[in-house]
């Protein structure tokens, strides 16, 4: 789409949206069912139906537009999302919904809030100080770095909130093996000449591997010289930080990870993606 | 004309003389000069299919002596290029995109001209930078652009020579696939199946004048032909069938073969075009004086799985069950590899080249039938391939010689939704692979996995293969590679350091035999050290 498509687009929501206000009105000035979870899963539901064949299973865009980063989603009053989708965009594909109820509506505009960027969302419970000293002695900082401090085994946290949702940190604390960060991965090698070795796999070909040992060398190994690869699909981190914090400890370490939301953030790739 | 069983042997003499007549000499000229292998001419090199050259100098005994020769960089950068460079007469021609064109010193890289279309971002879904290169004939080339224009240059200087509009009653989403010429006519298809707004069509313009000449519609309207595989309804307006990669011309039997995409529009929810949707995700072979349909072969009847046909139908002539046989031969996106007689269509066998779970049997004429539990469904169902296929636009070869077929395959399975999306190979992993398939059998003979980041995104790179006894391929990565063609021994390989989504070319410049592939960044040309 061309950058005058996405204005013209964007002047032809405004427009529609500045129509069907009296309609918002008439219904609520702020949605009823904020961001309860329950409401927030009926939303989702009713979205899989109604919405995701133009906006995408998790309103990421297909053929209509990614809800997750429109700034109307994520920043326009919650009025005008209902009037949006009960009236639709007049001139374009996205039709009214006159036959869904108006609490029906609200949880769509409660499942849509929940998409949120990284970044956007209202500050998670719990001292951010107090986590850093958590973070510190549950040995985080062995592997991953905060504010220039820290180890090189895993990726930097750095603005980490800036990357990822609440969600998506507490799920990568308590699950580690379940996304594997690109350029972290671990890898164990059998060379031909029977030596063992342990690492990171930083980037691969079909003749080549790079490799990052925990001494912190980066070797590269020729695949022909190689007896085996093993690529476990297990995180080096622990993965029973459930067990090892106490819930306390575990709230106040995502708070202090959700208020690393320095907007600089570096783009530090472990693959050439290209 | 061995094949033409309908005609005695004056009669042959007579349609030949004929045939000779109503041909322009341009055309006569460059169906002859396919056989010059120094030239690479069409985007295949000779309008077959098998991208094979001729071509021995360099060769298994001497290929580990390749070397960089030079290297032309796209200035502006491009963000990719997927073009195939045309060579006559040690001249390079080459695209960047659909927006800018070069004509390099093949034997140097240094540029001659460049051509620099005024394109002005209109619609939605042109890509710039999706043009897979030139058609060329006599001193005409000529390049779909963006704004779905075919335009003409003249080969010495670079100059426009006509414009035609190629889309005119339809939402304009561009062409991808280079434009093929046959005799006097340039070919070109269309993208846009997949946004549920477009009719597929193939036009055929007049290489001198710019004149549209004819169009075939891949869907049928009411009434027509194939029709009866629509509903009764208004699918068929929006049907896809998208004409989006280069045909291949037999000049003896005066048939063009084209392929076509998945009907739409692509929401793995077929239940609005209930029917086979003829003639979508299928071969056609058309006259191209008129675009008579001569005969059609669908390969995925009703595709609800965005498995587009338009993959190179590669034309072989070769024994067939004991009898010299000309054949069509067919890796397709559903994972089966597909021979077809060329005169008729007739089907004779269907292999799977990639892993697939889809296929419950092929019937005798050729009808794929699917497993019930393939259709997608509203809660998501796991088929293989997933949606970018068994392999995809990039070229497969056949090399005479050994007999093999070669395919940059993958295997890799996806979440079908009906509600539209599909979660593909990111999720559920994926292995790319150079596969060689013996066209008499049908077997795998040997496959050379491609490691890397590949296995993470899909891959766009082909295969070339050579007299020399060599076939030569490319990862996504950047890795341009040869192999033993016999053997699939890896014998050469180098590190171009961008993104390939190109399939290569090989060509002669002084005396010289070079290889050649496009990256994101240009071209990188290799001949043997001296």
């Amino acid at each position: 789409m061309g950058r005058g498509t996405i204005w013209l687009a964007l002047a032809v929501t405004l427009a529609a949206l500045q129509g069907p206000a009296a309609v918002a009105e008439e219904a609520a000035a702020a949605n009823p069912l904020g961001r309860d979870p329950a409401a927030i899963e009926s939303g989702d539901e009713l979205f899989h139906e109604r919405c995701a064949v133009c906006h995408g299973q998790r309103g990421q865009g297909a053929m209509a537009a990614n809800l997750v980063r429109t700034r109307k989603v994520r920043r326009g009053s919650e009025a005008s999302l209902f009037a949006l989708i009960r009236e639709g965009i007049p001139g374009t594909e996205m039709p009214p919904h006159p036959d869904l109820p108006k609490e029906g509506i609200w949880q769509i505009v409660s499942y849509l809030r929940s998409l949120a960027l990284p970044g956007q969302q209202p500050p998670l419970p719990g001292d951010p100080v107090a986590g850093q000293a958590v973070f510190r002695r549950a040995g985080c900082a062995g592997c991953h770095v905060v504010n220039g401090a820290g180890g090189f085994l895993g990726p930097s946290l750095d603005s980490i909130a800036e990357r990822k949702t609440s969600g998506e940190i507490r799920s990568d604390v308590l699950d580690p093996d379940a996304e594997l960060a690109a350029g972290y991965e671990p890898v164990s090698l059998v060379t031909n000449d029977g030596r063992r070795v342990r690492g990171v796999l930083k980037n691969e070909d079909t003749f080549l591997l790079i490799v990052l040992l925990a001494s912190g060398e980066t070797q590269v190994f020729q695949r022909a010289d190689l007896r085996s690869v093993e690529l476990p699909r297990r995180s080096h981190m622990p993965a029973d930080y459930r067990d090892r914090l106490s819930r306390d400890e575990l709230r106040d370490v995502l708070a202090f990870l959700d208020r690393q939301r320095d907007p600089f953030v570096p783009v530090i790739r472990g693959f050439a993606v290209y | 004309m061995r094949n033409v069983g309908f005609m005695t042997a004056p009669g042959r003499l007579v349609a030949l003389a004929i045939t000779a007549a109503l041909t322009t000499a341009a055309g006569q000229v460059l169906q002859e000069r396919y056989r010059d292998a120094a030239d690479w001419l069409s985007y295949d090199r000779d309008n077959t299919g098998r991208r094979y050259s001729e071509l021995a100098q360099i060769n298994r005994g001497n290929v580990h002596r390749l070397v960089p020769k030079w290297m032309f960089q796209y200035s502006p950068q491009q963000a990719r290029s997927e073009a195939t460079p045309l060579v006559r007469d040690g001249i390079m021609y080459l695209t960047a995109g659909g927006m800018r064109a070069y004509a390099l010193d093949a034997a140097t890289g240094r540029a001659i001209w460049r051509f620099d279309y005024p394109f002005q971002r209109g619609s939605e879904g042109q890509n710039p930078n999706a043009s897979r290169g030139f058609g060329l004939s006599g001193n005409r080339l000529f390049l779909p652009a963006p704004d779905c224009h075919l335009v003409s240059l003249d080969s010495r200087n670079g100059v426009m020579l006509w414009r035609s509009a190629i889309t005119a009653d339809q939402p304009c989403f561009g062409s991808t696939g280079a434009p093929v010429v046959v005799k006097d006519r340039v070919l070109i298809g269309i993208r846009g199946g997949d946004t549920g707004r477009v009719r597929g069509y193939l036009d055929a313009f007049n290489a001198e004048t710019g004149v549209r000449e004819w169009r075939f519609y891949t869907v049928p309207a009411p009434g027509e032909p194939g029709s009866e595989t629509w509903p009764d309804n208004d699918s068929w307006r929006a049907g896809g069938g998208a004409t989006w990669t280069s045909g291949t011309y037999d000049p003896r039997l005066d048939l063009l073969y084209w392929t076509t995409g998945n009907p739409g529009p692509k929401d793995f929810d077929g239940r609005n075009r209930e029917g086979d949707n003829l003639y979508t995700a299928s071969l056609l072979a058309l006259r191209p004086d008129t675009g008579d349909l001569v005969w059609h072969f669908q390969y995925t009847p009703h595709d609800e799985h965005d498995w587009d046909s338009n993959q190179t139908p590669m034309l072989v002539d070769t024994e067939w069950q004991g009898e010299p046989r000309a054949l069509v031969v067919h890796p397709n996106r559903n994972s089966i590899l597909y021979v077809l007689d060329r005169t008729t269509g007739a089907f004779l066998r269907g292999t799977p080249f990639a892993k697939q779970n889809w296929l419950d049997r092929i019937e005798a004429k050729g009808r794929a039938i699917r497993r019930p539990e393939a259709t997608p469904s509203a809660s998501g169902v796991l088929v293989c391939p997933d949606i970018h296929g068994g392999t995809n636009w990039q070229s497969p070869s056949f090399h005479p010689g050994t007999g093999l077929v070669y395919v940059m395959a993958r295997d890799a399975c996806g979440v079908y939704f009906r509600t539209g999306q599909s979660v593909d190979h990111l999720e559920t992993g994926a292995a790319n692979f150079l596969r060689a398939i013996e066209l008499e059998s049908g077997e795998l003979r040997w496959e050379i996995p491609v490691y890397g980041i590949e296995n993470r995104e899909v891959m766009f790179a082909g295969a070339m293969s050579t007299a020399g006894g060599l076939v030569f391929f490319s990862s996504r990565d950047g890795n341009f590679m040869a192999a033993d063609a016999k053997t699939g021994e890896m014998l050469w390989h180098f590190n171009t350091g961008g993104t390939i989504r190109a399939s290569p070319i090989t060509f002669e410049a002084g005396g010289r035999q070079y290889v050649a592939i496009t990256t994101k960044s240009g071209v990188f040309a290799f001949g043997l050290f001296e």
